[in-house]
This record gives C-alpha cells, structure tokens and sequence, in this order.
C-alpha cells in the first residue's frame, strides 16, 4: 500500500509459503500479490490469484471473502476486456453473498447502469472498511455525477476523497483524485501532464482511468482545447492496455486528432475504437449487452456518421 | 501456555505429559492440550492435529472425560477454523458451539467463556453483517464471564477484533488500548504481539500507514522473537 512494490512483493511471497494450510493467510497473500500484479500492469497473473483466493474461499465456505474476491477477480477481467466472464464473476458473486460490493457497483456504472451505480457507490464510499477502496467509490460516484451534469456535487465529492487520503499522501492514490478535480475544474493544461508523471507510480488501469478523465474534459467542448493540449493527450494515450475503456479513450483521441487537422490518423484511430468497441459487444452476454448500447459513449460511437 | 514456541518447548511438553501419564491422566491430556497449541504456533497444523487427537483417545479413560472433551474442542475448532480443507470453516463453528453446550451443561463459566471466544474469532471469519454481529455478541459475553486479569485481556482483544471487523475504529482502538496495557503489565508477549498487528490494522484503515508500518514492524518483531509463525505470515 506504501508504493514500495519491491519490498513488499518478496515479503508477501514468504508469506504466502509459510501459510500452506491456512486460508485466511492464504488468501490474503493472494490478494496482496494481485493487486501488486495489477500495479504492474500483469492483469494475468492478477486473475490467477485471485480465481485461486476464490476457490479457496469456496472450499472452506467463506461466503463473503469469496464474493469480495471475485468482485476483484471481475475489475480485472474488464480491464482485459473479458467482460462475459467479468459478468459471470459478478453474477456468481450476487449469488454467493449478501449482495452486491463495490466492484459491482464499479463495473454498473462502465456498463452504463448510471442510476444503481450512483446508489450503490453512495453506500459504497461511506461503508468500505478500506480507504483506498472508499476513495475508488467517491471517485468514481465524482464521475457519474460529472457525466450527467452536476460539476459541483462532483467537486465536493473529489476533494472529500483528497481528504481521506490526507493523512499519508501517496501519489499511487493521490493522482487520480488531482487529476480527476483538475478536469472538473476545466483545467486541461494541469490535468493532461498528470498521468505523463503518474506512471511510476499508478498501474495500467489507473492511468487508464486518468487518461478517461482527461478524455472527459476534452470532449465536452471539443475544438476549444489549444492545439498543444490536443497534441500532449494525443501523445499520453498511444497506448491504452485497459482494454475495458480503450475504445473511448480512442474515439476521444481520433476528435481531437482531428481538431489538429490529422485526418489520416483521426479515421485510422476512430477505426480501432470501433473495432474495439465491436469486441467488447462480442463478448457481452445478450441481456447485458443491450444496457450497454445504451451508454452515451456506445452511443456516439454508433450515432457516428462520416460526411 | 509456554512462552516460547520452539522444539525445546515441544521437548518439555512431551516430556511432561509422559511424567503426569503415570501420575494425573488429566493433567497429561491438558499438558497434551499445551503441545497442541505450541505446535500450532510453530505453523505445524498436522502435528497440532494430531496430538489433539491424541488427547482425546487419552481422555476417555479420564474421570473427567467430559471437561476433557469440551476443552480438547476448544483447541481444536479455532484450527479447524483456518484449515484449507472442504468446509472446515462450518466444521469449526460446529465444535465451538458443541463445547459451548457441554461447557453450559457442565457449569464451568471458564470453559463457557473460551468457547464464546472461539465462536467469537470463527463467526469473525465468516465477514458478514449478521456474523459479525453475533461475533461481538459472542466476544462481549467471554468480556463478562472473564475474571483473571490475563483473560480479560485476551477477551478485550477479541471484542476489539469484533468493532475492527465492522469498522468501528474509536471502540476498536480503545478496547486494544486497554488490552495491550495489560497484555504488558503481563509480560504477555503472545498476546501483545496479535494487539499490535490488528492497532496496525486500525492505523490502515485511518490512512496512518506510517505509524500501520511501525506498529506491524513492532509486532513482527516481538512474533518472530516469541516463534509465533501464525502471526509472522
């Protein structure tokens, strides 16, 4: 949790091989080594420890740490962009336990479930024992709220999330809140050399997230942006591996290349986020598929016509 | 319960029980009870196992069979509890509560508040709102029973371990206050050093994770000097 990826991991794999036997230890080790894998952008390994947290938790009938886990299990899946085994963790999940958790209510609102979304991370940002986990749902309730409109509600919930973290101040976590309140403050300039200097410290999905919040500012008033803003977004979102938010994050990249006057590249990049898109839909089960095509980012990319 | 968990401890205790096998059989299947938990310490689950095993072949010969029986359930449903195997988790819960029935119907409130302790730490680990409530329910009612200045500690921990897990970090932090103070004035190292992992939890969860840091390392500190290999993992 303190940033320090190379300290910890070799103090959790001796963990983790002096708790044979026990689950509790087990499975936390797993946890632990999961979320350092995400830090490091390896979402496979990731998912191989927590499905075996999760079958571990399944034997010994831990009900509730299974249903925790496969929720983790499920945010990483959607960032490899499996969002049909994605839904079935949470699926299962929903049946195992009490109901729903924060990963749920995260994945709700990137299937465009805007309305139990914000109902659940509301519940979310003020029951999640961890801080990092409460703050991952205040940010992310900032967002819906910015989506649909209301900047000030979005606000105050960003900086109660600077709050939180107040007391040990990790860029890790930090950024993405500082990059988030940059872009409801409508400065792009501060919010779109961020994620350049967050990749030390944030893994892949996090950048993606900032990288999404940028993308956020910048498309709601596309063409106002001064061309060196365009340009810094274009060159920090080359590569997108959260495959989950990649289609997005290219449609906003091709506006702006066009803005720039980079047709050529502009229709080449809105190619693969559609491209993208289409293999997200794919792997969607039929009933989930449709609130999906709903979202207002599916939305203009099908309402997109060529003139 | 020996200070120290390491192979001079497993040698004093297997020599002991063979010196009260001729003299107090109960007393070998307790000492055999001590052996246990040593061997647990040590991260020996199976040997653990085995010696409770052990002591509950030798206590049906005991006069005391039943106390016997109710205390050797007592040892073993908290390790059951951790196991990897199908289910042990309810097999735990069901050993516990069986003890705690045997406890009530033999009239020993000590007995009766270990076992509300052990439910207490197995309900725990199920982590759901109703558990944990019944967690705290079972934690406050070992709190009432408990009269020893030791006990008392160990069972301020355990309700603390109950406000942890619903996040109830002012009572939680207060009752391990309480607990580590006594835990010191004791000189109980084992209990002192599962204190300081659950305030490092607290620490987390308030976002202190420098002082998480110092109290984890304190705690690592004293569990790797007493060879407690649960609590280092």
């Amino acid at each position: 949790m303190r940033g320090d990826i190379t300290a910890a991991e070799p103090l959790i794999e001796e963990s983790l091989a002096n708790s044979r036997g026990n689950w509790i230890m087990t499975t936390l080790c797993q946890e632990g080594l999961a979320d350092l894998a995400r830090q490091k952008g390896d979402e496979l390994r990731a998912q191989a420890l927590l499905g075996g947290a999760v079958e571990m938790c399944e034997r010994v009938n831990a009900n509730q740490k299974q249903t925790f886990y496969l929720g983790l299990l499920a945010e990483s899946l959607w960032a490899t962009g499996d969002l049909g085994r994605a839904v079935d963790c949470l699926e299962r999940a929903v049946e195992v336990g009490d109901g729903v958790t924060l990963s749920h209510a995260l994945l709700m609102s990137r299937m465009g479930n805007f309305t139990d979304a914000i109902q659940w991370l509301q519940r979310f940002r003020e029951s999640e024992p961890d801080p990092d986990r409460r703050v991952m749902a205040t940010l992310a309730l900032a967002r819906l709220w910015w989506w649909q409109g209301d900047l000030e509600r979005a606000k105050k919930l960003c900086e109660q999330a600077i709050t939180v973290l107040e007391p040990t101040k990790l860029q890790r976590y930090l950024l993405p809140a500082e990059v988030l309140m940059s872009c409801l403050g409508g400065a792009a300039g501060d919010a779109v050399n961020k994620p350049g200097r967050a990749g030390a410290h944030c893994g892949a999905h996090v950048l993606g997230e900032m990288a999404l919040d940028v993308a956020t500012l910048l498309s709601h008033r596309c063409g106002e942006w001064e061309p060196n803003i365009a340009q810094r977004f274009i060159a920090l979102t080359v590569d997108v591996p959260d495959r989950g938010l990649a289609f997005r994050i290219a449609w906003v990249r091709a506006n702006l290349l066009e803005q720039v006057g980079d047709l050529e590249r502009a229709m080449a990049v809105r190619e693969r986020a559609r491209q993208a898109l289409c293999e997200l839909r794919e792997v969607l089960p039929e009933m989930h598929r449709q609130m999906f095509d709903e979202h207002p980012w599916v939305l203009e990319v099908s309402r997109y016509r060529v003139v | 319960m020996a200070a120290y968990a390491n192979l001079n401890a497993v040698d004093f205790f297997e020599r002991a029980i063979a010196f009260w096998a001729m003299l107090d059989p109960a007393e070998a299947v307790r000492t055999q009870l001590e052996l246990a938990d040593v061997w647990d310490r040590l991260g020996e689950r199976d040997k653990a196992l085995s010696e409770l095993t052990r002591a509950e072949h030798d206590a049906e010969r005991s006069e005391v069979r039943d106390e016997l029986v109710a205390e050797i359930l007592l040892k073993r449903a908290p390790i059951e509890a951790r196991g990897e195997g199908e289910g042990c988790l309810d097999r735990a819960r069901r050993l516990a509560h069986k003890a705690r029935e045997m406890a009530i119907g033999l009239q020993r409130p000590q007995l009766q508040a270990t076992a509300a302790a052990n439910l207490a730490y197995i309900l725990g680990e199920y982590d759901s709102d109703e558990t944990s409530r019944k967690a705290i329910y079972y934690a406050e009612q070992a709190l009432a029973i408990r009269r020893d200045r030791g006990d008392v500690a160990s069972s301020l921990w355990r309700l603390a371990n109950g406000f942890l897990r619903r996040n109830d970090l002012g009572r939680a932090s207060s009752l391990y206050e309480q607990a580590v103070e006594l835990a010191e004035a004791a000189q109980n190292d084992i209990l002192l050093g599962a204190c300081l992992i659950n305030t490092s939890l607290v620490s987390f969860r308030r976002w202190d994770l420098d002082e998480a840091i110092v109290q984890a390392e304190r705690a690592l500190a004293i569990n790797r000097r007493i060879g407690d290999r649960r609590r280092i993992s």
